[in-house]
């Protein structure tokens, strides 16, 4: 809370989230207030698109894809996932520690390689198999 | 099992997974010598190099990986035992379905009942947009890009620019960021972002990548190595703007700005193709102007999410071995499906309509919220959006089939906005 000319003002911030529920991608304005709590919603055309941003907003969470490098194997690397969705804000994070991480055939796809990764809940799979 | 005899039930030209959907399925329906034939090392196409989810959404209700996804069919394949030719060239295609192959083992030419072509698509190069400037090395299209990040396991810079804004470019952007590449822009020449809505929130949004809409890249320079490029406001006639000109420094620039269908085995067989697709004229029966050879998937026209080039794929396989075993021609173009107002293009071109549905994919030329799609006068359809960046479908069942008359010869379709 600002002080100003004897008036009070609260400091409030609006933050545009795409909605990805239908190829109108609205841009959905969350109104937020100091306490980053959701003061309004506007510019979207469905409830789909409303629960979608609201979500977004509160707990953003990707699945990450990426490579992994391999040990006595033919290929150079091996496409990984995580099998659930983690914070957004911790994908970075996620792929520093990936980076470190070596596997050998064999593997078969859907395979546990990192469990927990992070502590995220969210275990590192094979997404192909490695055979040689 | 390879196969020694040279005649064959059925050649499939490609292993992607059009590919292999058409080669799973004729094998389904009851074709015995089904070959595939794929120039790569593996099967698959392009999908072992897309390590990131989305597909498979609506064909197993599941959010997969490429790779995941490909593995799936390269297993149904396996199991029914379709012959598969890795690493094999396909010379040479002809009207009467002989396949000249040439690899390891030398030359053949394999005589086909039925052919379905299914090569996919390669990007647009440098070279095609005609970008003034040097000619260094760190100029890559963006697929040949993820390939070589997901595949070979090097990154192609560490500064890198890419120029457009379509669903390649956007996963690759994503993709450099996640280990620790400098994407410093993305430059599009329209107002708006090109590819898929979702890849745009994922990929752009989530990473906060520069984007540059309303510009153009007017030069490269650098030698041997790209050093930088050099970028430009357009006007509404999509020309650069003189004074608006701004260098950014990059040691690799990408290229995200369209795909090719890939026919010139199609077009040395006189197939038929369509100048606004860059694919075959098909019918739903995905049947080319050529008894026994189908086509299907990128070669035919661009898709946006391969669960729809795996049904197009398994309608070309079933029809090819109905040909087979019933020698339906198949040929006959009953109804013509014209562009109409705001559609860019509609597949197929000719719809015969003796079968119980048929599937439209269409694309629009301009974005369009509110708007009405109508094919002729047999069906209406209202849809929230449009964009040309995401593909339509649109379906006829019997009941819209019916309305069409005798003596019609062709269908308009339209996409208008709303009153």
């Amino acid at each position: 809370m600002q002080l100003r000319e004897g008036k009070m003002s609260v400091q409030r911030r609006e933050i545009e989230i795409l909605c990805i529920m239908c190829p109108v991608g609205c841009r959905g304005k969350i109104e937020i207030d100091e306490k980053s709590n959701i003061l309004k919603i506007s510019n979207l055309q469905c409830k789909r698109g409303e629960k979608y941003v609201i979500n977004e907003y509160k707990s953003p969470v990707r699945v990450i894809t990426a490579t992994v490098r391999t040990k006595n194997s033919v290929h150079s690397l091996l496409s990984v996932k995580t099998n659930k969705t983690i914070p957004k804000n911790r994908i970075m994070e996620c792929m520093c520690n990936l980076a470190k991480v070596r596997v050998h055939p064999p593997v078969r796809a859907g395979q546990v390689l990192v469990p927990n990764i992070i502590d995220t809940e969210a275990d590192i799979v094979a997404t192909r198999d490695l055979t040689e | 099992m390879v196969s020694t005899s040279n005649n064959v039930d059925l050649v499939v030209i490609g292993g992607g997974p059009a590919g292999l959907a058409a080669a799973y399925k004729a094998k389904e329906v009851g074709l015995d010598k089904v070959v595939i034939v794929e120039r790569g090392e593996e099967l698959g196409g392009l999908l072992p190099q897309c390590i990131h989810n989305g597909f498979g959404l609506t064909y197993f209700n599941k959010d997969m990986t490429g790779p995941e996804y490909a593995q799936r069919f390269i297993e149904k394949v396996s199991k029914l035992k379709v012959d598969v030719f890795l690493e094999t060239m396909v010379l040479r295609l002809t009207p009467d379905r002989k396949v000249t192959i040439c690899n390891r083992n030398g030359i053949r030419t394999l005589v086909a009942k039925a052919v379905i072509l299914t090569m996919g698509c390669r990007e647009r190069t440098r070279e095609s947009l005609m970008i003034p400037g040097a000619r260094p090395a760190g100029i890559f299209t963006s697929g040949t890009a993820q390939r070589i990040i997901n595949i070979e396991g090097y990154l192609p810079g560490n500064e890198i620019v890419i120029l457009g804004s379509g669903d390649i470019g956007m996963i690759v952007a994503r993709r450099l960021v996640l280990e620790k590449v400098n994407v410093k822009a993305m430059v599009e020449i329209l107002p708006y972002v090109g590819g898929l809505i979702r890849n745009q929130a994922q990929c752009i949004n989530d990473f906060e990548i520069p984007v540059l809409l309303r510009h153009t890249i007017t030069n490269i320079y650098g030698m041997p190595r790209i050093e930088g490029v050099t970028v430009a406001r357009v006007n509404n006639k999509r020309q650069p703007i003189s004074g608006t000109e701004k260098d950014i420094r990059c040691d690799a620039l990408l290229l995200s700005v369209g795909l090719i269908p890939e026919n010139e085995l199609s077009r040395e067989a006189g197939i038929e193709l369509d100048p606004i697709t860059g694919g075959p004229v098909v019918n739903e029966r995905m049947g080319t102007n050529i008894p026994g050879i189908f086509s299907a998937g990128n070669v035919v026209h661009i898709n946006d999410l391969v669960d729809n080039v795996t049904i197009e794929g398994e309608i070309a396989g079933w029809n090819a071995a109905e040909y087979t075993m019933k020698k339906r021609g198949f040929t006959e173009h009953r109804i013509k499906l014209r562009n109409g107002e705001n559609i860019k293009y509609v597949t197929p071109q000719y719809i015969l309509a003796d079968t119980k549905e048929v599937f439209l994919s269409m694309r629009v030329k301009k974005p369009e919220e509110n708007v009405i799609v109508q094919v002729g006068d047999i069906l209406t359809k209202s849809l929230h959006a449009v964009r040309p960046s995401e593909l339509l479908r649109v379906k006829l069942s019997k009941k819209e089939l019916r309305r069409i008359k005798e003596e019609t010869s062709e269908l308009i379709v339209t996409c208008k906005k709303k009153k």
